[in-house]
C-alpha cells in the first residue's frame, strides 16, 4: 500500500520545535502551509512584521527543508492585529512584494476575530490583494460567535471580485458546516485540542457530509496543540471505514488542488524531497536548526 | 554605455525576455515587486561555463542562473540600496540574486560589508554564492576575513578548484589554521579536506 502523502495546510512551525519537524516527516507530512499569524503578544511596530514575514520565507522554510518538508506559507495581517492603529496601516502597504515572492501561495490568514468595522476594512482590503496578485485566501474565522462570523465573512466575500472556490474558510464546525456546504468555499477544519475540533467529531462530520471540498488542519501554534492531528485523524477515518482515495481527497487532493491555484506549487514539486543544504563530503554542515536528519539531504 | 548583463552573452531567447522585463521596470513596476517573480518568470537554468572577466573582476558564468542575470539587468536600472534591501528581506533565490549581482553593480565597500555579512550564514548556498567561483574575496577581503570565510569553505568541503585567489592570498596564518583543522579531523577518525595540501603547497617553502 503506498502511504498517502499529507499536505498540512495550517501549521505554525515557527513556534514548533525540531522534534515535530521530525514527527511530521515521519508521519508522512510533506508540505507545510504557514500562515501569517498573531504571536501572542501584540507588536509594536511594522519592523517587528518585517523581520518575521523574512523569517516565514526565509528561515523557516530553511529549517523544513532540512526534514525533508516543503514549507510555503500565506502572507497577510491578522485579525487580531487588523485593530492596531500602530501597525495596521504600514502592514498592508508592505504585503505586495511579500506576496510575490515564489514560497508564498495564498494571502492568509486574514478573517474577523472581534468582528469590528477595522478588522472588515482590513479584511476587504486584503481580498483585493489576493485577487490582484493572483493568489487564493485563507480565512480565519472568530472564536466566539462563530457561525454569525462565518455568515459576516461570506457577506464580504460575496461583494469582491474574488471566486469563492479561491478561498478557504478555515476553523469550522457543526455548526458552520451548515453554512459553508455548497457555497464552493474549501471548508476548513482545525483539529485542535480543547477549543476547535477533535478527531472523533471530525470523523463524524465526514461521516455526515462527505470529504468533498473539506480540507484539514492541525493549526498547530504556541498554545497546546497537536502537529499530529492530522495523521491521528486519518488513522480514525481508515477505521470509521473511509478508503485511501476518501482520505487522500482530505489531506492531500483538496489543499494541493486549492494552493495550487496561486500557479507557485505542483504536485510533481512537492512530491519530490526539497533541495537541503548538502553535507560535506567530510560530513561537515554549517547548517543550524536543522541538518542533521538520515535522508534529508542532498 | 552596454549593459553589465549583456557581457554575459546571453541565448537570444533569455535576452529578449530580460529585456521585457526591464522595460516593466522602466514603465513604472517596482522592483522590490518584480524581482521575487524572476525565477517563476525567467528560470533557473544555469548559464553556460566560462570564466568572465569583467570591471569588478573574474566570476564563473556557470554558476550565475537565468533569473540573476535577469536580476543583474534589473539592478542596473535601480540603486545600490535597492539591491541591498533585497538581501535584506528576499527569499533564498532573492537573496543569491543580490549576492551575486551587488559585486557587480556597488562599490569595493558596498561588496565587503556585504561578504562581511554573509560570514555567519547557516545557509551553504549563499556562502558558495559569496565566496567561491568569482575573486570578489580574494580582491576586497582583509587577510582576517580572508582566512575566516577559507577555513570555512574547508570545514564544509567546498572544492579547491572553485576558490579564486588562493595563490595570491595564501599565508602563514590560513595554513596554520588548516594544519589545525586536519589536525583535529585525524584525532575524530574523519576525512581531512581535499583541498588542504593544495593550499599549503602555496607557502613558500
Amino acid at each position: 500500500m503506498t502511504a498517502i502523502p499529507i499536505f498540512e495546510p495550517h501549521a505554525h512551525m515557527i513556534s514548533r520545535v525540531t522534534d515535530d519537524y521530525e514527527r511530521m516527516a515521519a508521519a508522512g507530512v510533506k508540505v507545510v502551509l504557514e500562515p501569517a499569524f498573531w504571536l501572542g503578544q501584540p507588536r509594536t511596530s511594522v519592523g517587528s512584521f518585517v523581520d518575521y514575514f523574512d523569517t516565514l520565507v526565509g528561515f523557516e522554510r530553511y529549517r523544513a527543508a532540512q526534514f525533508g518538508i516543503h514549507h510555503v506559507c500565506a502572507m497577510a495581517l491578522n485579525p487580531r492585529e487588523a485593530n492596531d492603529e500602530r501597525v495596521r496601516a504600514d502592514v498592508l502597504k508592505i504585503l505586495p512584494r511579500y506576496l510575490e515572492k515564489s514560497g508564498v501561495v495564498a494571502v492568509g490568514e486574514i478573517g474577523l476575530d472581534e468582528m469590528t468595522r477595522k478588522e472588515e476594512e482590513c479584511f476587504e482590503a486584503q481580498v483585493d490583494l489576493a485577487h490582484r496578485h493572483g493568489l487564493p485566501l485563507l480565512v480565519h474565522t472568530p472564536h466566539r460567535n462563530k457561525r454569525q462570523g462565518f455568515l459576516r465573512c461570506l457577506d464580504l466575500l460575496k461583494n469582491s471580485a474574488l471566486p469563492l472556490d479561491r478561498v478557504l474558510l478555515d476553523h469550522g464546525n457543526e455548526e458552520t458546516i451548515e453554512v459553508t456546504q455548497g457555497t464552493g468555499v474549501l471548508q476548513g477544519f482545525s483539529i485542535y485540542p480543547n477549543t476547535k475540533m477533535d478527531p472523533p467529531r471530525m470523523v463524524a462530520l465526514l461521516l455526515k457530509y462527505g470529504t468533498e471540498r473539506v480540507s484539514i488542519n492541525s493549526a498547530c501554534d504556541w498554545g497546546i496543540s497537536d502537529p499530529l492531528s492530522v495523521p491521528k485523524t486519518m488513522a480514525l477515518m481508515r477505521e470509521a471505514g473511509f478508503d485511501d482515495a476518501a482520505i487522500r481527497r482530505v489531506v492531500w487532493d483538496a489543499p494541493l488542488k486549492f494552493f495550487a491555484a496561486s500557479g507557485r506549487i505542483s504536485e510533481a514539486e512537492l512530491l519530490t524531497p526539497p533541495l537541503a543544504t548538502p553535507f560535506s563530503e567530510t560530513g561537515a554542515t554549517i547548517a543550524r536548526g536543522g541538518g542533521n536528519v538520515p535522508g534529508s539531504c542532498c | 554605455m552596454e549593459p553589465r548583463w549583456l557581457r554575459f552573452l546571453p541565448e537570444p531567447p533569455l535576452q529578449h525576455a530580460i529585456e521585457a522585463e526591464v522595460l516593466e521596470l522602466k514603465a513604472g513596476a517596482e522592483f522590490a515587486v518584480r524581482v521575487p517573480g524572476l525565477p517563476r518568470r525567467i528560470g533557473r537554468v544555469l548559464l553556460a561555463p566560462a570564466v568572465l572577466s569583467l570591471d569588478s573582476g573574474r566570476i564563473e558564468r556557470g554558476v550565475w542562473r537565468a533569473c540573476d542575470l535577469a536580476a543583474l539587468a534589473l539592478a542596473e536600472c535601480v540603486s545600490t540600496e535597492a539591491v541591498q534591501d533585497l538581501f535584506e528581506h528576499g527569499d533564498r533565490d532573492e537573496r543569491l540574486m543580490a549576492v551575486r549581482v551587488l559585486p557587480l553593480i556597488s562599490s569595493a565597500e558596498a561588496t565587503r560589508v556585504l561578504l562581511q555579512r554573509l560570514q555567519s550564514t547557516n545557509d551553504q548556498a549563499l556562502f558558495e554564492a559569496a565566496f567561491v567561483d568569482s575573486d570578489h574575496a580574494a580582491r576586497l577581503l582583509d587577510e582576517g576575513d580572508w582566512n575566516r570565510a577559507s577555513l570555512k569553505l574547508a570545514f564544509i568541503g567546498v572544492a579547491v578548484e572553485r576558490i579564486m585567489g588562493t595563490k595570491e592570498r595564501m599565508n602563514e596564518a590560513l595554513g596554520q589554521m588548516l594544519r589545525d583543522l586536519a589536525a583535529e579531523r585525524r584525532a575524530a577518525g574523519r576525512e581531512v579536506w581535499a583541498g588542504t595540501d593544495v593550499l599549503l603547497s602555496l607557502l613558500p617553502r
